[in-house]
């Protein structure tokens, strides 16, 4: 009970010091949420679940497998609500959200009969855009499948390197946080990850010019 | 005057690519730099590179399914999830526990049993083994000792006689009775051997669990155990404690069984 006024204390002195403000109400709501006010974790919640899932989904590309993720991963946060000292709430959940989806790559991994189902599945497409162009529609369709196909073909440790430094944007160093790794283990997974992207594309390397 | 592409394939292609990630000092810039102005096959590759990675960034994803907030219930039940979940973390880290047992017990029951098969009289389970517990008697005609089959000829002692009783088995079963000895006193029967104890004395009423019959008159004692029961069945103390040994060793493979089994019940659980 001590460690949790300890860190509802830091907290609290961190919500003035954060410059992102999207940080300092993070750092408020999780104060508030240790409190044992669900209500402020369900705010936490509705900023961060359309991002969680994004990132997810790239890792677990099954829509309704990456939604259970990303729940446990919810239900994770709350569990260990006290454990959380600070820095980047949204940092945070996506460390407890790669980590269950690696427990399910692991279990994947073990029962390798099940495969990803969407990867088959062609029936979902983003909306159309404005400018409609079928052509266009077709090309980014197609390089889609083809790309997430062979993302999902790198080894596990590998894809989610790349996904969080790509299309999450972090630096290696947050990464290596993320995952529990070395910066090192970090830039050798995403180096050669892209290196076996490139060669796993290259027959269809004309999708990804002009 | 670029180099023809047979060279391509000696060029570090992880250099590019770590340069592509900023994870280059300058010495190596230069060498890469270097490396794509001299051949289109690694400069395409950079390229390449970029390419892959915006579209990777631009991956489009399904509408989120659903809402993920929590409700009171899914606290509750996560409460009472996080300490059926911490039990069976426990056990689910007794796999390698449960393995060992599961091996040592069926080795000890092989080898149990392989001991059984092969050591003098342990297979009969007490059949044509005399289980005898007083010492050898004085007259020294019986070669009864323990563990040692006895063949029905020898079973009709002479001491007996002295004693003016009549020792009769049945089916071939021997005769527990140690010999009395030649002064006619009754022979010191362990109290082990009912069937035995109840000649010795000459009583005349054996209850059926000795395997005899009640009210036989004249004295006469009838010692007739019936198989795997009263005297003549029982199995001699060596093998009393194989057994016990056989039963420990499997119940520890049913208990290594067990603990190989609940990490699954456990998975189960979690994944529902």
């Amino acid at each position: 009970m001590a460690d949790e006024r300890v860190v509802t204390d830091a907290q609290k002195a961190e919500v003035g010091r954060a410059a992102d403000p999207g940080q300092g109400i993070d750092i408020a709501l999780v104060s508030q949420a240790v409190g044992g006010e669900l209500a402020a974790f369900n705010r936490l919640v509705e900023r961060h679940q359309d991002h969680l899932f994004g990132l997810v989904y790239r890792l677990v590309p099954d829509r309704d497998q990456a939604a259970d993720v990303v729940q446990e991963a919810f239900l994770s946060a709350y569990r260990n609500l006290g454990s959380f000292r600070g820095g980047s709430v949204k940092s945070w959940l996506s460390r407890i959200a790669v980590n269950a989806a690696m427990d399910l790559q692991r279990a994947r991994k073990r029962r390798p009969s099940q495969p990803y189902p969407e990867f088959e599945d062609e029936s979902w497409q983003p909306p159309a855009p404005e400018d409609f162009e079928p052509e266009h529609t077709a090309l980014a369709g197609e390089r889609s499948r083809v790309l997430a196909a062979a993302l999902a073909a790198l080894p596990f440790d590998q894809r989610n390197c790349i996904v969080l430094f790509d299309v999450d944007g972090y630096d290696y160093g947050e990464i290596a946080r993320i995952m529990g790794i070395s910066i090192g283990t970090v830039k050798s997974r995403i180096h050669r990850g892209r290196l076996a992207l490139r060669r796993a594309l290259e027959p269809v390397r004309e999708l990804f010019r002009g | 005057m670029q180099r023809p592409a047979a060279t391509h394939s000696t060029h570090d292609e992880l250099l590019l690519v770590r340069l592509y990630g900023g994870d280059v000092d300058e010495r190596e810039r230069s060498s890469a730099l270097d490396q794509m102005a001299s051949c289109e096959q690694c400069a395409d590759l950079f390229a390449d590179l970029g390419a892959i990675s915006a579209a990777t960034a631009a991956l489009p994803v399904p509408p989120r399914p659903r809402d993920f907030t929590l409700t009171e219930a899914d606290v509750a039940h996560l409460g009472r999830r996080h300490i059926g979940r911490g039990i069976f973390d426990w056990l689910g880290r007794t796999r390698a526990l449960g393995g060992s047992m599961v091996a040592a017990g069926v080795i000890g029951v092989v080898l149990i049993g392989a001991i059984s098969a092969f050591a003098p009289g342990g297979s009969g389970g007490g059949q044509g083994t005399l289980a005898v517990a007083g010492p050898a008697n004085a007259a020294g005609t019986s070669d009864t000792q323990y563990g040692v089959p006895v063949p029905a000829a020898d079973q009709t002692n002479p001491g007996r006689k002295s004693t003016g009783e009549t020792a009769t088995t049945l089916s071939g079963v021997p005769s527990t009775v140690p010999t009395s000895p030649a002064d006619g006193t009754s022979p010191k029967v362990p109290s082990s051997t009912p069937g035995a104890q109840a000649i010795a004395s000459g009583d005349t009423a054996l209850g059926p669990e000795t395997g005899g019959l009640a009210g036989a008159p004249g004295g006469v004692s009838i010692a007739a155990p019936t198989p795997g029961s009263g005297a003549a069945g029982r199995p001699a103390p060596e093998q009393d404690s194989r057994n016990v040994a056989l039963l420990a060793f499997a119940g520890l493979a049913f208990l290594g069984v067990l603990l190989l089994a609940l990490p699954r019940f456990a998975a189960r659980r979690a994944r529902r």
